[in-house]
């Protein structure tokens, strides 16, 4: 097995090992103490659950709290951590071996900080919209899944998936590797955000099996990252169906 | 299942004499005669390499724009469906390199033979090879590829205009050295060993995405060097020849002969008993992780989907190469890595049997040139830092190179982009040659919406012999490394290459 290889497979171990703790605080938590007790931190076991759970008129300032962010960010490491197999793979290739690991934390958490960024935004997006439509939310749900639906389809979602491809050089001495592995976990993020807003943004607003229907949209961007880039274009891709069956049999 | 024998291009002196020449101009002409959306055409074939015709090129090397003869047609196109299908398969930088290349050459002989045929041609008709590593005048062109008629009067298509060779002057030959067929001596497929530089004879296993990835040691030299060094650059530097850019290469056709030659030497690897992977994922293709899967057009047609492991072995085509059994018998009793040991200070008993077989390697860093380069006509001079700590392990290894397997080193010119593929970076390190690179794919592994996602080519030199004669002078104790980069070809303002940084590597095989 070549060097890249092992690399690659350690580092996959890593990330779906994160993911799948992830899963787990967030699929675990809220049967043990019940998200109907009203309990913040178990609010923010699954942020989409809060903004289910809480009252349409909440305020923006209610839903940011630390314990929402941070659930936001679990929710993140959950879903999105196994696309990052690449870039990872890419930063320990090229990097001093005492490096490695700071390298990549830093990646991580410019990344994180993103989609943390993102994820207010998409809150206040879904807070908003609830509170223009009634409950019990089918127009919303409907209007999340044509936004997503023809977000996936266009050029615009292609040119984000490509530029998650672009790997720059990194610096490897001093303070300037720390920089430069920042500066693309920030670059991967944007991107990431670009192509995966709306996909997120339905999940939020997915009131009946929400986790399974996260687990799905997690598999459809987990392939969608897999994939080689090709030019932009409207293009009917909703669900890269043979791309989910190559990854259930590896 | 052995039918058909590919033979020498060079015999009867590689002109219109050699009957396989020949037919394959007057099969060459069918095809030319098809439309572009007409599977069994010529520019359908070169489309499923690569192609710049279905999008919006406004200028070369769009096909609109590439200078007759051939006279490129640019429509009709084919359904999108069949587009999708079909066009821009060719597989660099992987490991599957050799094995879709070599269903690409067995669907091509279809065509040809079935319009060779409908001719009055030899019904045992096969595609010939040029061997530019031959006797003689062999590392020319053959002459049939440059006459502009037929023996009948009627035009060659095999000429082409837009194939200008190493010094751009339209003289086709390949230059030796840089290119060598030393891949010959490798023991692995994918990875490396004592024996085999990485990423191996076949090419980097790859994943889902392979942007950014090197190239085998036979896709980079011979192939690489030769596509570069066939297509050149037009003499007032304008365009670039037809061979030296994937989107543009089938449409020459010596390209096929180079194939030809290229998928002999995998048959020679493997008759000197060397192994292909054994892995379900080559075998299988990355069709069977979702990707898209290996498709070429037979006639009438249909659609022929391959595997490597269709095509992975002589046993299961129906061709065998002239003269591959002579070519089979290695020349060099002594292995590359016997030869390292011994010049390492190993005696030569000691060395022929303890020449360790090992594929376990891992591999770290040693040093970076960390600004990014640009580079001009004049080339570029670089220092590369190297980690004290990490070449004094190297250091050890090779000073102990009696007990354990020494250290490789490698130079790698990492995120290289620019514009133009037919150029060949010649790499110094303190002034010995570290060989030469072409940049064969550059253009595309650019582009941000291509293969590469933008981030351009890594090109990777095996420099261990620079680093074993530097410690033997005693002259690797700095800890900078002087690099010398040099174009082959002169570079106009505004198409400089951009080398991102340069890295060495330290590969430890115990």
């Amino acid at each position: 097995m070549s060097n890249v290889i092992q690399t690659r497979r350690c580092i996959s171990s890593g990330v779906f090992g994160l993911s799948a703790a992830a899963w787990a605080f967030l699929i675990l938590s809220p049967s043990i103490k019940g998200p109907e007790t009203g309990d913040a931190v178990v609010g923010a076991m699954c942020i989409n659950g809060v903004l289910i759970t809480q009252t349409e008129s909440a305020a923006l300032l209610q839903v940011f709290t630390i314990t929402n962010l941070f659930g936001w960010a679990v929710m993140i490491v959950a879903m999105m951590f196994p696309t990052l197999i690449s870039p990872l793979t890419y930063i320990a290739e090229r990097s001093f071996r005492h490096k490695r690991l700071g390298l990549m934390s830093v990646f991580l958490l410019a990344y994180l900080l993103i989609w943390s960024m993102a994820g207010v935004v998409l809150m206040s997006v879904s807070l908003l919209l609830r509170q223009i439509f009634s409950a019990p939310y089918f127009g919303l749900f409907i209007s999340m899944l044509f936004i997503a639906l023809v977000w996936q389809c266009s050029p615009l979602k292609q040119l984000c998936l490509n530029r998650n491809h672009q790997h720059p050089a990194m610096r490897a001495y001093g303070l300037a590797s720390y920089q430069d592995a920042a500066r693309f976990g920030f670059a991967h993020g944007v991107w990431c955000v670009g192509s995966c807003w709306a996909l997120m943004l339905f999940s939020t607003v997915s009131v009946v099996a929400h986790q399974p229907i996260m687990l799905l949209l997690m598999l459809i961007m987990l392939s969608e990252s897999m994939q080689v880039p090709r030019p932009p274009s409207w293009e009917w891709r909703l669900i890269p169906a043979r791309k989910l069956r190559g990854l259930a049999m590896r | 299942m052995t039918g058909y024998t590919r033979a020498n291009a060079w015999n009867s002196g590689g002109t219109f004499n050699n009957q396989d020449l020949l037919w394959y101009a007057k099969g060459v002409g069918v095809m030319q005669s098809r439309t572009l959306d007409d599977p069994n055409s010529w520019w359908f074939f070169a489309a499923i390499h690569g192609e710049y015709v279905s999008g919006k090129e406004t200028g070369y090397p769009g096909w609109a724009y590439i200078p007759p003869a051939p006279s490129v047609p640019t429509s009709p196109l084919p359904s999108p469906d069949v587009l999708k299908q079909y066009w821009n398969q060719c597989q660099h930088q992987t490991w599957y390199f050799l094995p879709w290349h070599r269903g690409y050459l067995i669907a091509l002989e279809l065509q040809l033979r079935e319009a060779i045929v409908s001719l009055g041609g030899p019904e045992t008709w096969s595609l010939p090879f040029w061997n530019y590593l031959g006797p003689d005048n062999e590392y020319h062109i053959p002459p049939a590829f440059t006459e502009k008629k037929l023996p009948d009067g009627d035009d060659n298509p095999l000429f082409v205009d837009a194939r200008f060779g190493p010094k751009n002057d339209g003289n086709i030959y390949v230059l030796s050295p840089p290119v060598n067929q030393d891949c010959l001596g490798n023991d692995i497929y994918t990875g490396s060993s004592p024996n085999t530089p990485r990423p191996g004879f076949g090419g980097p296993e790859t994943d889902f995405w392979h942007g950014g990835g090197r190239s085998g040691n036979l896709e980079s030299n011979p192939h690489n060097l030769v596509h570069v060094e066939v297509g050149g650059n037009a003499p007032d530097n304008s365009i670039w020849g037809l061979m030296s850019d994937p989107g543009l290469a089938a449409l020459d056709p010596i390209f096929y002969l180079h194939h030809c030659n290229i998928d002999r030497l995998w048959a020679v690897w493997n008759a000197r008993g060397n192994e292909n992977p054994t892995s379900d994922k080559w075998l299988k293709g990355p069709a069977a992780t979702g990707d898209r899967e290996f498709v070429m057009p037979k006639p009438q047609a249909t659609a022929w989907v391959f595997t490597p492991q269709d095509v992975d072995a002589m046993s299961k085509v129906d061709y065998t190469y002239e003269g591959l059994s002579t070519d089979a018998r290695a020349s060099d009793t002594m292995s590359p890595v016997q030869k390292r040991l011994i010049r390492l200070g190993v005696n030569q008993v000691e060395a022929a049997t303890m020449a360790p077989d090992t594929e376990k390697s891992s591999t770290e860093l040693l040093g970076t040139h960390d600004q990014t380069l640009k580079v001009g006509s004049a080339g570029v001079r670089a220092a590369v830092k190297l980690n004290s700590t990490v070449k004094n392990t190297m250091l050890e290894t090779l000073a102990s190179a009696a007990k354990q397997a020494p250290d490789r080193a490698y130079l790698q010119l990492e995120n290289v982009r620019g514009t133009r593929d037919a150029n060949t970076l010649d790499v110094y390190v303190n002034g010995k040659s570290a060989g030469s690179i072409a940049l064969f794919g550059l253009r595309r592994a650019s582009l941000k919406d291509g293969e590469h996602g933008g981030s351009g080519l890594s090109l990777e030199l095996d420099i261990t012999d620079i680093i074993d004669a530097l410690h033997l002078e005693q002259a690797f104790d700095a800890d900078l490394l002087d690099v010398r980069i040099q174009p082959d070809q002169s570079i106009s303002d505004g198409e400089e290459i951009s080398i991102g940084r340069i890295g060495v590597y330290r590969e430890n095989g115990s």
